[in-house]
């Protein structure tokens, strides 16, 4: 009888830990799927919570689909707070649920609060429990509060979906960033390498450009898109950030050049102007060959980083008809390819030098030369990089042509 | 020691004792060594496991010479009662400053990480239940759950390795001597402590074949080390330096950090048996020993009779940390930096004691 009623003591204590103090239903929960922080009104911020809707994504039960695109799988709630997490408890004053950030996708701040800095964020985000270093920051153009109200799923019914799968392009674009908060957070604080975030905005109601003269999409921005129709939001090109301040913008090729150089990047789609036909652009598929060597020496006390990049692509489309797709043609598209992302990468290279932020990361190539950790601190890489001289060679080759062998004149 | 007398095999030797010594990197305190290798601290588990294998042959030299003892009565033979209850009360400490520590951290894990409304001493509580359980029904019952549960661990342990590759930063070994090859080497020296732990070696010494305890020290030793080094690189290699030095719970983000696809993701679930059942082995085992320091002490044959004493003693001490962070910098400061030094002095002053006696011709074996 003893050992029973110990056996019965026992399974009574281990239900103690699991049952009692942490019960917790998931559908008690309100289930944050996206935060944005902008400078606020009423107080120090704007916080605004994107709170998924289970009912309307799992659909009503019976066989009935899910509500669909039409917003009603989330909603957004707007706070004025003193502080990022304390909004997380305001939020129980309007939402019957228990709010909860287990399962949050993306951080966005308005590009306005980024420009003032975010390190007094950064921090509390990742002490917090609840919090992952596997979601997204975003820097969105305007407030956030409205892109994250705005920005409804067209296809996904659900926002969590919707924004991990527009993260999602990295992988098969070349102006949608890699990195997560995880990446973010780390190289704020070494040195050798600042973060990047990704750029998000709203749709831009009014032209962009004045006129339609040619402009490759590597060009274009988050806010910048001349476009109709589609997701209210747009993603598109980086915002830098030095010393916890945005420092600038990244256009799309931009972009994936530091995906580039990173290693990070798959494929993308180049305009190349066509070598023979200036008015015409060639279209190539371009992805990396090898990742791209980098060499750093320091001589003098500055730097020297050459960059040696080994790509290979295809011929997606040639819309002169010129033919290309010769053997003996194919050097001149070769060439064409490597002058265009030699120009696009001195173009990032000036930028960065002049930003005073290595977003590609060459510092931490440079630190192979430093024996030890605080001789590389002492070196203050950061503030040696914009003196440093860049090298870029780019070997390009076409593998591929397309379905098309040999391109006949159209009647 | 208890009322028959245990058998441990070899395997099961070898596994208590290397996880005896590792387990400390479920807790935070193993990533302070940062502070002092910076992005080279992956070496300093690596010089530790040499300095620890001295430690090993010191121990098991004074062992085989005094063969069928264990390290209490040894002292007890070679310095008088008086002197080995000061020894004594050092591996008392160690035992139980170290489950406790290690009960009030691994207690403050769980809430921090999953339980975050659940009073810490239920937790602690549960923790020590279920060890008590494991060392009240003795030596062989702690060793071989240890093995039963080693497979689990280095299982887990290993997918845990493996699941971050994709997140590794190759650059982080750069600059290769990290806070330079002078400051790594004191701090290798300063962090001796963690592998304070062969001192159980010299408590189932008597139950082990007499053959056979180098080799349970040396292999658990170097396992040991080998999981150390591995749960201080790996942080290393994802959060890379100096973000990593940072961490909290190192093992528990090193988890939370695997992404897989949209749903490989929050895998941390799936190695919480790494925590939990890592952090009971190691209270059981500390349990035990020290009961079994207390039997020695005592002269008794049973230790059952202190098990529970030790455990309200565990309990006592886990509860006399104010914070966890002050938990965390006690058990670096008190455990991983000074007590090894302390067990060498106390090591070499019972092989001085030896060989006096032995000169005097009184050195009975």
């Amino acid at each position: 009888m003893r050992r029973v009623l110990g056996v019965l003591a026992l399974l009574l204590l281990v239900m103690l830990p699991a049952g009692c103090y942490d019960y917790s239903e998931p559908d008690e929960k309100a289930w944050v799927m996206a935060m944005g922080l902008d400078r606020g009104r009423q107080n120090v911020l704007t916080v605004t919570a994107v709170i998924a809707v289970p009912k309307n994504i799992a659909g009503s039960g019976g066989g009935q689909p899910a509500a669909g695109g039409g917003g009603k799988n989330f909603f957004t709630v707007s706070l004025e707070a003193p502080t990022l997490l304390s909004s997380l408890e305001l939020l129980n004053a309007v939402v019957d649920r228990r709010a909860d950030l287990s399962h949050i996708k993306w951080f966005v701040f308005s590009r306005e609060l980024a420009e003032q800095g975010i390190g007094e964020y950064l921090a509390p985000i990742s002490r917090f429990y609840q919090f992952r270093r596997t979601s997204l920051m975003l820097v969105c153009q305007g407030r956030a509060e409205d892109f994250l109200a705005r920005g409804l799923p067209v296809l996904e019914d659900n926002a969590g979906k919707y924004y991990e799968l527009m993260h999602r392009g990295w992988r098969y674009t070349e102006f949608i960033p890699f990195d997560t908060f995880h990446q973010f957070y780390y190289k704020s604080s070494a040195p050798g390498v600042v973060p990047v975030a990704m750029l998000a905005s709203l749709e831009r109601k009014e032209p962009v450009y004045p006129d339609n003269a040619p402009k490759p999409k590597g060009k274009y921005e988050a806010g910048r898109i001349p476009r109709q129709g589609g997701s209210s939001i747009e993603v598109m090109g980086a915002a830098v950030f030095r010393q916890e301040r945005m420092v600038g913008t990244l256009n799309a090729d931009e972009t994936g050049l530091v995906k580039l150089i990173n290693g990070t990047l798959r494929r993308t789609l180049l305009d190349v102007r066509d070598p023979k036909h200036p008015d015409k652009f060639v279209i190539m598929e371009v992805k990396p060959r090898q990742r791209p060597s980098v060499k750093v020496q320091i001589a003098g006390g500055h730097p020297s980083i050459e960059v040696d990049i080994k790509m290979e692509g295809g011929i997606i489309s040639i819309q002169s008809g010129e033919e290309y797709e010769k053997p003996g043609n194919i050097p001149f598209l070769e060439d064409a390819v490597e002058k265009e992302l030699l120009e696009d990468f001195h173009a990032a290279v000036a930028k960065s030098q002049e930003l005073g932020a290595d977003f590609f990361g060459f510092g931490l190539y440079a630190k192979k030369l430093f024996r030890t950790w605080p001789e590389w601190e002492a070196y203050n890489w950061d503030e040696k990089y914009p003196m440093a001289s860049v090298t870029l060679h780019v070997d390009f080759k076409v593998r591929r042509i397309g379905l098309i062998h040999e391109t006949l004149p159209q009647k | 020691m208890s009322r028959q007398q245990p058998v441990v095999g070899v395997s099961e030797a070898i596994t208590v004792l290397f996880i005896f010594i590792s387990a400390k990197v479920l807790l935070t305190h193993i990533i302070l060594v940062l502070h002092a290798g910076m992005n080279a601290a992956w070496a300093i588990p690596i010089l530790d496991t040499a300095v620890a294998l001295l430690g090993v042959w010191l121990l098991v030299s004074l062992l085989d010479r005094y063969s069928g003892r264990d390290l209490v009565q040894i002292g007890e033979h070679l310095t008088g009662p008086y002197v080995n209850l000061l020894f004594s009360l050092f591996y008392l400490a160690v035992f139980l400053g170290g489950a406790g520590l290690a009960l009030r951290a691994a207690s403050e894990r769980m809430v921090a990480g999953f339980l975050p409304d659940t009073p810490i001493s239920v937790v602690a509580f549960s923790f020590l239940l279920g060890s008590t359980v494991v060392s009240y029904l003795g030596l062989e019952a702690v060793t071989r759950s240890a093995r039963f549960l080693a497979g689990v661990l280095v299982v887990s342990a290993l997918a845990l390795a493996v699941l971050t590759v994709p997140m590794w930063q190759l650059h982080v070994f750069f600059p290769l001597w990290g806070a330079g090859p002078w400051k790594l080497l004191l701090g290798a020296l300063a962090n001796t402590g963690d592998f304070v732990q062969i001192l159980l070696l010299g408590l189932i010494a008597p139950f082990l074949p007499a053959s056979k305890i180098k080799h349970v020290g040396v292999w658990g030793v170097v396992i040991g080390g080998f999981f150390i080094f591995l749960f201080i690189l790996l942080p290393l290699l994802i959060f890379t330096f100096p973000a990593a030095s940072e961490l909290t719970l190192p093992s528990f983000e090193v988890a939370r950090i695997i992404s897989i696809g949209r749903f490989g993701q929050r895998l941390e679930i799936v190695f919480m048996p790494i925590w939990v059942f890592g952090n009971l082995i190691f209270l059981a085992i500390s349990l035990y020993a020290g009961a079994a320091v207390l039997t020695s002490l005592c002269r008794l044959n049973d230790v059952r009779p202190f098990v529970l004493a030790v455990a309200a003693l565990v309990m006592t001490v886990a509860f006399v940390p104010q914070n966890v962070a002050q938990t965390t910098y006690w058990s670096h400061r008190y455990l991983s930096q000074y007590s090894f030094g302390v067990l060498v002095v106390v090591l070499l002053f019972l092989h001085a004691a030896g060989a006096f006696k032995k000169g005097r011709g009184g050195g009975k074996q």
